[in-house]
């Protein structure tokens, strides 16, 4: 069994679930567009190397998968940033080559070419193009639920549940990449109001939860 | 006959819309400084230097992508009605918001004229380079302010002229959307909108914009291929896309001035911090209070004093040397229009000023984020505050309000609330000006934390059984501003006009009417039937009946009525326990016809059947425990 059909498998399991929630075989089957056994076949070798555990057919990630499926996720949107900010290549192109070079590439050249496109915290790649997900619990992202009252950051993505919670989100000008600051907390769970642009805008505990901010940035 | 320019009106909640269509215009429409406050569409037609234009005022949206109610009252409307050009309607003082909105209708390639409203307030926080907007945009640029009037007259001008135009303006995407677009333009070419426009509308999830649905399919294709490769749904790199751009052209026009935070704005900071916010909140809703309890009662006496000196007494003398046909008109007549008086201006018109002043000073959707965690416990968020606040002045507006609440759910909660235990300010004057006046204030106030427990009871019970989170809450915060006398006054008149215009009319016949079943003896005949629930069940007198039938018509008749069947005196003929029962069955059972309709019309025969009926047997079961505790002790 190749490692990069495994290694895609731990990708496409990320992308379905976010680590949040088992994710059946035969779902992930059709998501990758490949044959139930193929798929089948290397998820239980991904249960043997203790990176997904097994449930009928549902998987899960183990804490060592996700951290697995996470740095090949990343590894992928540094390429694509380096190829397109740095090589000036077209994002397609880009996103296709990146995802080849996603199973090759080294820990190191990722932290290099972190530092060629601009980004000095070597585990934080806001700098791609399309930013990861994957960086809720480390270096300097957060969720805007998290971020303490006055602290600034840039937005570097949205996650949420519901896409029309993400729509409004989007027309009220929460999108990556604009500067935002933490004005007021209510209480812990009650609504975040933040400067958005000229505007302030109050957010409630539970879609601040959709909104991950590079701090500091 | 000259043909009328039509124009619509459109842009983000809050922008000040509303405000520039009564400049336009010269009709009235009431407008709040928060979000939401036009739900439907107004049109008026305005005739300037000779050209006739029809304007029409859209709600405010913040995009063209179907994310509520109201918001499909636009897109709907831009679809299929008539208009010779769009205003897109921008706030100065948050110009890159604004010109989001702006960029997405260029992109449908409809005529467009950009009107910066609030300009003045603008100009305070930054200096503009106009004609460099007008030259990016490629549409006229027209500075006014709805405050003022400054600039209104040129952007009719501009109107009349045919000056709006179909931009050349794009936001330039990212290539692999640009080539989606142009892969999808040439078939989604329409009548109205240009297919570039309805193919980005396509990316973005909105199919509203489509010539036909067979398309759909295709545009579903094409959206998984971009998700797939940008790890993201285009929409987002679509709205990220445009936002870095009005950013930049916000950047290129405006110039921030320096200048320190006034004091205004300081006392904005304080109202969302926790520690000052929560003390704020409590202060202004006991200062509401306190001046809906004393300043109505003041002047209730103040207006009967008054009106029993001018017209009144003289109404009674007369009616002493009539026959009694003659009698019981005059009676009828000086019953109604005492009770008007007495209703309308001590308690009605003091609550709509109060909630005028809240509105325009921009403190509501304070008052949202302050409470959302509190809504959260009956299933909805701070939002739904706005329809329930609406309510305690009239149901009609709070239910239709509650188009701004996305789920249908929601909906029914905040509609049933209102419906059930939410006083409007008719009920809110017979708790006060019956049960507190003649029963005594602590009373009046009992019934008040009843139906606050009774609404939290409801609220946690549908929570319970309708279970499904609640939607969230995004809402922008205008800046605090203080209120002009003139729109608080305007809006107090617009809305308490109806008490005299509809209710008086009506009370006066009703009035007239039952002087006569009286003067002949015919009342018990009609009341008789009843008595078993007036009498029997809530220990009042047989009339009432009539009073809680009339109050269907009108809540504020049934205290005219009360009046008119036992006599001006009619506070020595019930006791402080029937005017608490009395009290305490006006606040909880149907709401007046106008309510039901509307109910009816956004909720549907179903649920305002069940809602209506629960509220009944509430009102019986209520007025009979009263009666009971009463009896007791």
């Amino acid at each position: 069994m190749g490692s990069e059909l495994k290694e895609d498998c731990l990708i496409n399991m990320l992308r379905m679930s976010e680590g949040e929630h088992p994710v059946n075989i035969l779902e992930l089957a059709t998501y990758m567009e490949r044959s139930s056994d193929e798929i089948a076949g290397a998820v239980r070798e991904l249960a043997v190397d203790g990176l997904v555990a097994l449930d009928g057919h549902d998987a899960s990630f183990t804490d060592s998968g996700l951290l697995s499926a996470r740095e090949i996720r990343k590894k992928h949107h540094v390429m694509e940033s380096f190829l397109v900010n740095v090589l000036g290549m077209d994002h397609l192109t880009a996103h296709l080559e990146a995802h080849q070079m996603e199973h090759k590439m080294s820990q190191e050249s990722m932290q290099k070419l972190c530092h060629v496109t601009g980004n000095h915290h070597d585990k934080d790649c806001s700098a791609c193009t399309n930013p990861c997900e994957n960086m809720v619990t480390v270096g300097t992202l957060q969720t805007l639920y998290e971020m303490a009252v006055h602290l600034k950051g840039r937005i570097a993505f949205l996650r949420g549940k519901d896409p029309s919670d993400v729509k409004k989100l989007i027309s009220m000008g929460f999108v990556p990449g604009r500067d935002i600051e933490i004005e007021s907390r209510i209480s812990s769970n009650g609504p975040r109001v933040v400067n958005l642009g000229e505007s302030t805008v109050a957010v409630d505990a539970e879609l601040s939860k959709a909104i991950l901010v590079n701090v500091g940035a | 006959m000259q043909s009328a320019t039509r124009v619509v009106l459109l842009g983000q909640p809050n922008v000040g819309k509303s405000a520039l269509f009564s400049r336009m215009t010269g009709v009235g429409v009431i407008s709040s400084n928060y979000a939401g406050t036009t739900v439907e569409f107004e049109e008026s037609v305005v005739t300037h230097n000779g050209c006739l234009i029809e304007v029409r005022d859209l709600p405010g949206t913040y995009s063209l992508s179907k994310n509520s109610p109201d918001e499909d009252v636009v897109i709907q409307m831009l679809r299929e009605s008539d208009y010779d050009s769009v205003v897109v309607v921008a706030d100065s003082t948050n110009l890159s918001g604004s010109l989001v909105l702006c960029f997405e209708v260029l992109e449908l390639g409809l005529p467009t004229v950009l009107a910066l409203n609030k300009y003045d307030a603008g100009c305070k926080k930054f200096d503009f380079d106009i004609d460099r907007l007008s030259e990016l945009l490629d549409i006229p640029v027209i500075p006014v302010s709805a405050k003022t009037s400054n600039g209104v007259d040129e952007l009719l001008d501009t109107l009349c002229e045919g000056r709006a135009r179909v931009s050349g303006f794009r936001v330039n995407y990212s290539e692999v959307i640009e080539k989606s677009i142009s892969t999808l333009s040439d078939a989604f070419v329409s009548d109205r909108f240009s297919g570039y426009g309805s193919a980005v509308k396509a990316l973005e999830g909105n199919n509203d914009f489509l010539p036909t649905q067979d398309l759909a399919e295709a545009v579903s294709g094409i959206r998984s291929m971009l998700t797939q490769m940008g790890n993201e749904p285009p929409e987002i790199t679509i709205g990220r896309e445009r936002f870095a751009l009005s950013d930049s052209i916000s950047r290129q026009v405006l110039a921030k001035t320096q200048r320190p935070m006034t004091r205004k704005e300081r006392f904005s900071e304080m109202t969302i911090e926790p520690l000052t916010g929560i003390p704020i909140l409590a202060l202004v809703f006991a200062t509401m209070f306190l001046v809906i309890i004393y300043v109505g009662a003041f002047l209730d006496e103040v207006v009967s004093t008054v009106y029993d000196y001018v017209l009144g007494d003289f109404l009674s003398s007369l009616a002493e040397g009539s026959d009694p046909f003659v009698a019981s008109i005059i009676n009828g007549i000086n019953g109604s229009i005492s009770a008007i008086l007495c209703l309308v201006i001590p308690y009605i018109m003091v609550f709509y000023l109060m909630l005028s002043l809240l509105e325009d000073s921009g403190y509501i959707p304070r008052i949202v984020v302050l409470l959302d965690s509190v809504m959260h416990r009956f299933g909805l968020h701070g939002g739904a505050a706005i329809p329930i606040l609406v309510g305690i002045g009239c149901n009609v507006p709070a239910i239709m309000a509650t188009r701004t609440i996305r789920t249908r759910r929601e909906r029914l909660i905040v509609s049933s609330l209102i419906i059930m235990v939410v006083p409007c300010s008719a009920q809110i004057s017979i708790i006060m000006g019956i049960t507190g006046k003649y029963a005594g204030i602590p009373y009046a106030l009992g019934i008040f934390v009843m139906l606050v427990a009774l609404g939290c009871i409801i609220g946690v019970l549908l929570n319970k059984y309708l279970t499904k989170s609640p939607s969230n809450l995004a809402m922008e915060l205008p800046e605090m501003t203080v209120p002009h006398v003139r729109n608080i006054l305007f809006k107090t008149w617009e809305r308490i006009k109806d008490f005299f215009l509809i209710a008086f009319p009506l009370l006066v016949i009703g009035s007239i009417v039952i002087e006569l079943l009286l003067t002949y003896d015919i009342l018990n005949y009609v009341v008789e039937p009843f008595s078993f629930i007036t009498v029997t069940m809530l220990g009042l007198p047989a009339v009432c009946i009539v009073c809680f039938i009339v109050g269907i018509l009108r809540k504020e008749m049934a205290v005219g009525m009360l009046v008119i069947l036992l006599g001006e005196n009619f506070f020595e003929l019930m006791t402080p326990a029937q005017f608490v029962v009395f009290g305490v069955v006006m606040a909880t059972y149907v709401p007046c016809l106008a309510s039901m309709t509307v109910l009816w019309r956004e909720m549907g025969a179903r649920d305002t059947a069940l809602i209506l009926g629960t509220s009944c047997v509430m009102a019986l079961m209520l007025g009979t425990l009263t009666h009971l505790l009463f009896s007791l002790f």
